[in-house]
């Protein structure tokens, strides 16, 4: 019933994803924005407050903020204070460099703030090879800091072909540092175009890790694997892909598109800077097309109900057209090997 | 099971938010977080949920015919039951 309700597209998103800068201290192999410099095209200080207020007058509930590396913005946490004040939830995307006792106990003090740490592999190599040199022992030493603080956060890991068989080990790790653990997506976006055949999960990893997924109810994946999983966890979480009926994305300079793994100009939305943010959801014109998306190669498909074609993002990028099937649904793995 | 619902008032509870849909209301808590869909159409608004007004009192406001109050009403308290039990809602 609620899918049905969700799928005609709502007054507002339910939470907006928000790629504040482009700017990062990494250079991950799989980044899905490509980031790295800053650019002196993204909206200032004054233009996001004004998309926070837009957010709180359509009543957006959360915001999830990703880049780049948010905590580089030095007007950040004007922002988490300014998102705060408005009483919108904020889930914060970070690397963890920054990350020190001093910040951590900074964010502690947030009510509506939830932190997700990446880490992609419960071993310095593994890890390292992935976010670059050095990271390992710093995002522990980052876990370590929000820990002793009590905040609430997740480890975030991106499923790849290199950290697949650690996904029990990051299990325990996260019960450790008693935080959740959310497993993402891998999508050839961004950095991730030209690595998703060294560092994508093969088919067999992906079939096995439904498998795991479906025992191990409180790993959250964040709906991305919703074309991977099983019936019983179906009922706590969609069955079709979001974008543009629950939720989109912002990028750092303003522009407005379906999701972060569509940041194409195929897909611009228009810009917060040309047109009120309400103006862009309810009317932009690539909004209605992926809202009235129908994947009719799917229709005969026993788990259509299920997935409805998966991640128009994975189709796009792999056969260049978002209405054909995700390439890596449970029936397409199968029929692949 | 004997309802109560018309007879209390609500109040969101911390970390819930609720705005209005084509469909009714659309609830969000941010345990899970978790979302909530309530086809209540426009029998129901978000200030119902600022405690001032039973549900007797608002469909007595919205002078419904006494079929359709009668009939929305047992789905409503349903509704607003499992809300208060999943603690998105607080009575008040």
């Amino acid at each position: 019933m609620s899918a049905n309700m969700a799928r005609a597209g709502l007054r507002a998103p339910v939470n907006a994803t928000w790629e504040i800068t482009w700017q990062c201290n990494l250079h991950c192999a799989h980044c899905l924005s490509d980031a790295g410099a800053a650019s002196p095209e993204e909206l200032s200080t004054q233009e996001s407050r004004n998309l926070i207020l837009q957010f709180a007058g359509m009543k957006v509930f959360q915001v999830n903020i990703g880049g780049g590396e948010p905590f580089i913005r030095k007007d950040f946490l004007e922002l988490l204070d300014f998102l705060q004040e408005k009483g919108i939830v904020a889930c914060v995307s970070t690397n963890g460099m920054l990350m020190d006792d001093k910040l951590a106990q900074r964010l502690a003090a947030f009510n509506h703030l939830y932190l997700q740490v990446s880490l992609d592999g419960v071993t310095e190599e593994v890890n390292d090879r992935i976010r670059g040199q050095g990271t390992y022992r710093k995002i522990l030493s980052a876990l370590d800091c929000l820990s002793r603080q009590g905040l609430p956060y997740s480890i975030n890991m991106v499923l790849t072909r290199l950290n697949y068989s650690q996904l029990n080990s990051f299990q325990e790790l996260a019960k450790e540092y008693k935080a959740g653990l959310r497993v993402s997506r891998f999508r050839p976006s961004g950095r991730g175009k030209g690595t998703k055949a060294s560092l994508g999960p093969t088919p067999d990893q992906l079939e096995a890790f439904a498998e795991w997924l479906a025992e191990h109810d409180r790993v959250r994946t964040g709906d991305s694997f919703f074309c991977l999983t099983s019936e019983n966890r179906r009922r706590k979480g969609l069955d079709m892909c979001g974008a543009t009926k629950m939720t989109c994305c912002i990028s750092p300079n303003g522009n407005v598109y379906p999701c972060a793994f569509l940041q194409e100009e195929t897909f611009l939305a228009g810009s917060v800077r040309d047109q009120s943010f309400k103006q862009i959801w309810d009317d932009a014109a690539i909004f209605r097309k992926i809202r009235n998306l129908d994947v009719s190669a799917c229709h005969t498909c026993p788990r259509f109900e299920t997935c409805r074609g998966g991640c128009p993002a994975m189709a796009f990028h792999t056969y260049g057209d978002v209405s054909l099937p995700d390439p890596e649904c449970l029936v397409n793995l199968k029929v692949g090997s | 099971m004997a309802y109560h619902s018309m007879t209390a008032r609500y109040k969101l509870a911390p970390g819930s938010q609720v705005r209005e849909e084509d469909f009714g209301l659309l609830f969000y808590t941010q345990r899970g977080p978790g979302l909530f869909f309530v086809s209540s159409g426009n029998l129901l608004d978000e200030d119902f949920f600022l405690g001032n007004l039973t549900l007797e009192e608002k469909l007595r406001q919205l002078s419904l015919p006494g079929s359709l109050a009668d009939a929305r009403l047992s789905e409503l308290e349903k509704t607003l039951d499992m809300l208060k039990n999943k603690g998105v809602i607080l009575e008040c």
